[in-house]
Formats: structure tokens, sequence, C-alpha cells
């Protein structure tokens, strides 16, 4: 007998991705010149390669965190030197489709952003890469909404290497994160702690773990620290919500304009959200979104899949606002089925009238009265957040 | 007839449903695995699903001369286990590269789990023999698991009782270490 057989079935019916040798160790793998950036700096000479594109980046232009709006992206004229030397660190911000705002690290020669060729990157072959501005697919991105203001927030703190910054998936030596056993471990050495942000205008100073202090850019409150200090800690986070500093993060103190500060978040306190902040508004519809739900029930082993289909009441436009199926169980006699079981956001573009098929998933056990419901959402609203689209109910028998 | 789990590991590339009897096949190790580890139903039925996702992803790669595919999958379960303790939370990123949910328990899946924990310790000494060299695993398995006797297994290997009394010996020394380290 199978004990989750809720497990097996997704495993099943998921979609591997294809193991393919990493794109950034294909491109020049004649290089031959295995040298770090500080002997390349040591030379005076910097060797170009060929631009380098993480494999996985966001393809649709309307779904997830979108494409870049430009070929380009804005580098900002943050530089900040790298503990093996080289050329300096530089960030890019990069402005998507659907209306996100994502950062992207890397050394900068020139006025362009890239990557070096060492560590497991483009073959070792010590040469400059350029990055373009490509936006990265996955749950876990350095990309934000915008506040109400239409400023932006965000706070990355995370292991990398001096090579710049580049997803552990594509590199050809191996992070202590990644377990490919055909990958030797990337060198020690040249590890680093990256952490990054965005401020907004208000923020006037930035104090780390070292003690070094950074003044933000102007208007966007941009930082950027490198350090070969503190990467035995290989926990990397990304500020889904706007923060001012994550726990354990390399940002240690902010100081704003107007004489306040504040002091970054550890695990027993929370982070103190960004001066200048405003949370986006919440869907506040004075009209009707009610639309007839059609819902398809399906028994599959322990679980019951629930297939849901209407038309879109309103169009979505950009990342800030999705449809979401919300499913919980509030006469069932196990309290954790009354909460929500069933949560399963729409994540893309759609017109006004578009057929939406949201797909979710409930377990037997929770048995008794399903309460199904879609809502339209702004996407920073909480769970219980929304306006209702429809709702319906359904028995799930024991 | 039955395929064997290399087999299946190789198919699933093309056949889906081959993963599906290999996660059947070693469902109960792993879960008990992690649950006698952690004492904790949902977390080891968290940890059991971030290992199979990334076995999923493995496969394809999964190498039959080096090793049998169930040492392979505990050899990825004690990362996971050894991954999420470092990090103080449940390793994810298997989950999230091939868009797996987060795993809903039923209470009866929560019973299930802590009746399977009594029955499976021999699962985490599985799991520990993954990290070691081939004959010193072969040579504990055979003493420890199946508490054979030092001349039965010698014969069994073709080498003498000193020198599988020599591969316990050694395996245990390197198991010893290991649970001093990283036991959470």
């Amino acid at each position: 007998m199978t004990i989750l057989p809720q497990l097996r079935d997704a495993l099943v019916r998921a979609r591997p991705r294809r193991r393919r040798r990493p794109l950034f160790a294909g491109l020049l793998a004649a290089g031959g010149l295995a040298v770090t950036g500080a002997a390349l700096a040591a030379t005076g000479v910097i060797p170009f390669g060929d631009p380098v594109e993480p494999t996985r980046v966001e393809r649709d232009p309307q779904r997830g965190v979108g494409v870049p709006t430009d070929q380009s992206g804005r580098l900002l004229a943050l530089r900040v030197p790298d503990p093996g030397g080289g050329p300096p660190w530089g960030l890019r911000i990069v402005d998507t489709t659907r209306g996100l705002q994502c950062l992207q690290a890397g050394r900068v020669v020139g006025e362009q952003l890239g990557l070096l060729g060492q560590d497991g990157i483009a073959g070792d072959d010590g040469r400059f890469h350029p990055m373009p501005p490509a936006t990265r697919s996955g749950w876990v991105t350095p990309c934000q909404l915008p506040d109400a203001n239409g400023r932006f927030f965000i706070a990355v703190d995370k292991l990398s290497y001096a090579s710049g910054d580049a997803d552990p998936r594509e590199r050809a030596c191996r992070e202590p994160t990644d377990r490919d056993p055909d990958k030797p471990r990337c060198p020690r050495a040249d590890r680093r702690r990256i952490a990054f942000g965005l401020l907004g205008p208000e923020a006037s100073k930035v104090t780390f773990a070292d003690g070094s202090t950074q003044v933000p850019t102007d208007g966007d409150g941009a930082y950027l620290y490198v350090s070969a200090e503190g990467t035995e800690r290989t926990e990397s986070g990304s500020g889904d919500r706007p923060v001012s500093g994550l726990p354990g993060s390399a940002v240690k103190r902010i100081d704003y304009r107007d004489g306040t500060h504040c002091t970054a978040a550890t695990q027993r306190t929370p982070s103190c959200t960004p001066k200048g902040y405003v949370e986006p508004e919440r869907v506040h519809s004075s009209k009707s979104l009610r639309r007839k739900l059609t819902v398809k029930t399906s028994r599959d082993g322990q679980v019951t899949w629930i297939k849901v289909r209407f038309r879109a009441p309103v169009a979505i436009t950009d990342a800030g606002h999705e449809y979401r199926l919300l499913g919980r169980v509030p006469d069932s006699a196990d309290k954790r089925c009354r909460a929500v079981v069933m949560y399963v956001p729409s994540n893309r573009n759609l017109q006004r009238g578009d057929t939406v098929k949201l797909e979710g998933i409930v377990p037997n056990d929770c048995n008794g009265r399903l309460q199904v419901s879609v809502v339209f959402a702004a996407t920073t609203e909480r769970n219980d957040g929304g306006k209702l689209v429809g709702r319906l109910t359904r028995s799930i028998a024991p | 007839m039955d395929r064997s789990d290399e087999e299946l590991l190789a198919a699933c590339g093309r056949d889906r449903a081959a993963f599906g009897v290999f996660y059947e096949r070693h469902e109960r190790a792993v879960l008990g695995f992690f649950g006698a580890v952690t004492r904790r139903p949902e977390l080891a039925a968290d940890l059991t699903a971030e290992t199979f996702a990334a076995a999923l992803e493995g496969a394809a790669s999964f190498d039959a001369s080096r090793g049998m595919a169930r040492m392979w999958l505990f050899g990825i379960a004690r990362n996971v286990l050894s991954g999420s303790a470092r990090r103080g939370r449940v390793e994810t990123a298997a989950r999230r590269r091939i868009g797996l949910e987060t795993l809903v328990l039923a209470p009866s899946q929560v019973e299930l789990i802590e009746s399977l924990v009594a029955e499976e310790g021999d699962a985490i000494v599985e799991a520990w023999l993954a990290e070691l060299p081939e004959h010193e695993a072969g040579a504990l398995r055979a003493r420890v698991l199946d508490e054979r006797g030092y001349a039965e297994i010698a014969r069994d290997l073709r080498v003498s009782e000193a020198v599988v009394r020599k591969r316990v010996s050694r395996g245990l020394g390197r198991l010893r270490r290991r649970l001093s380290q990283e036991t959470p």
C-alpha cells in the first residue's frame, strides 16, 4: 500500500527538466585560460568571450515574471571591488513585461555586466562574458512588484562565487547546495557572500556585517555588498515581500535621511518595513465580479482533483493581480482541513472573457463539504483577501 | 517480470509511470528513515517528497555501475537531511524545480508514518551505509542487518574471515564518525 499516493501521483505527473550541459560551459571550451579574475587584472587585459545567457529564463512575456522590456537593462553606477581583485561588481535593474523589477549582480567591464570564465562558468576560460538582461524563471527570483507609488523594494542575500552571480545549476562545478555527483566542487577560495537590494529614495546609509558602510544610489536606494567572509552559510534568501533586510543578512543597519534607522532582522525580530514603502492597494471593485464556475471533481487514490473553469471577469495585465482557487472543508472533523487546504494562483496574463482553468488537489481525509471559491486578488494580498468571483460546494466522501 | 530499480530509473525519462513504481518500492523505507530520525510525520513526509523529487531529477544521470539504486536513493536522502539540518528548514529546491505542490497530509497518513517508524529501523542503517565504500557496506549489511556470521559472509564474498572483520570494523568506525558529526 502506498502511504502518500498524492506524492507518487505528483511525481509521475511532474516534468523533470532535462539534464543538459550548462550552456556557460559549452560556449568557449577552447579558451584554455584557466586563470582567476585577480590574475586577469594583473595582466591589465580582460579578454572578452561570447555573451552568456542562463538556460533557465522566462521566455513567455505574459507568464511568471515576464521578459525584459528592453535588451540592455539599466546598469547602476555602483561599483564594489571583489576581495580577490579583478573587475568590480555591479548591479543592473531590469524591468519586465509583467511589471516587475529584477536585479542582476555580476562583474563589470567597461559598461557591461557579465560573468568571468571561472568557477564553472564558460569552461573556466578566463574571459569576460557579457550577460544579457534575461529574467530567470522559477519561484525564487530577485524580482519584485512595485509598491503603491510605483517604487521597488527588495533584499537579496546569497552565497555566490567570484565569477559573478549565476544560477548554481548553470555552473559546471558544484556549489555546496548542488548535489550533482558528476560535477567537481567549486573552488572554496572563490566563494562570496553577496547582498544587494533596493531600499528606496529615503535610505542614506547602509552598514554591513563587516562594519563597512555604503551610500545607496540616489532614487533607487540600491546597495551591493561582496565579501569572502560569511560564506559558510549557504542559505540564500530573496525578499518576496519588501523588507529592509533578511534574518542573518549581511545588511545590519539602514539609516534614513530623516535621522531614523532600521536594524535588520534577526531570527527573533522581524525586519522593519522600508521607509517610503506603501502597501499596494487591495482589490476594491464596486461592480460584481461574480461568474458561473464549472467544476469537475475526480477521485484519484487518496486525493480528489478539483478542476475549475470560468470566464475571467476582468483582465490581468501584470504580475500584480491573480485569480486564486481556494478550497477548505469548514465542517471537517480535522481542524487542519478547516483552513485553506487548496491554494492555486493563476500565473499569467488574461483577457477579460478568457476561459480560466485552475486545478487543485484535496486529500480525501478532509472529507465533508468542500467549499471551493475563486477570488480575484492583488498578488500581495493574503490568502483570505480578494474579491469573490464564484463559490460552490462539493461533497468529499470518505 | 518485475523490472529492477535500475531499469525503472533508466526508463522513467520516457515512461513516467516507471518512477511511480520506483517510488512505491522505496517509499516506506525512505519515510521510515526520516520518521525515525525526526520523530515528526509531517517533517518526514516533507523530506521524503524532496528526496524523491531530487531522485526524479537525477534519474537520467543514475549510473548503475556505481552502485545500487537503493543506495543511491539513500545517498540523496542523507544529503537532503543534512542539508535541511544545516539550513534549519526542509530543502525545497528540487520540488520547486519540477513544480511539485506542497504536500497536504491527511490524519490517517500521519498515523501510518508513525507506525512505520517502528518497522523501518533498518532503513536508517541503510541510509548511512550508502555513504560507505561498497565493499564495507556489503560486509556491514550482511553482518548487522542480516545478522550473518563472519565465516558465512567470508564464504559468500570469497575473502578471508579476517578481511570481513576488518571491513565491518572500518565501516562501523566511519559510521560512528559521521553520526557524531551530522545527526541533527
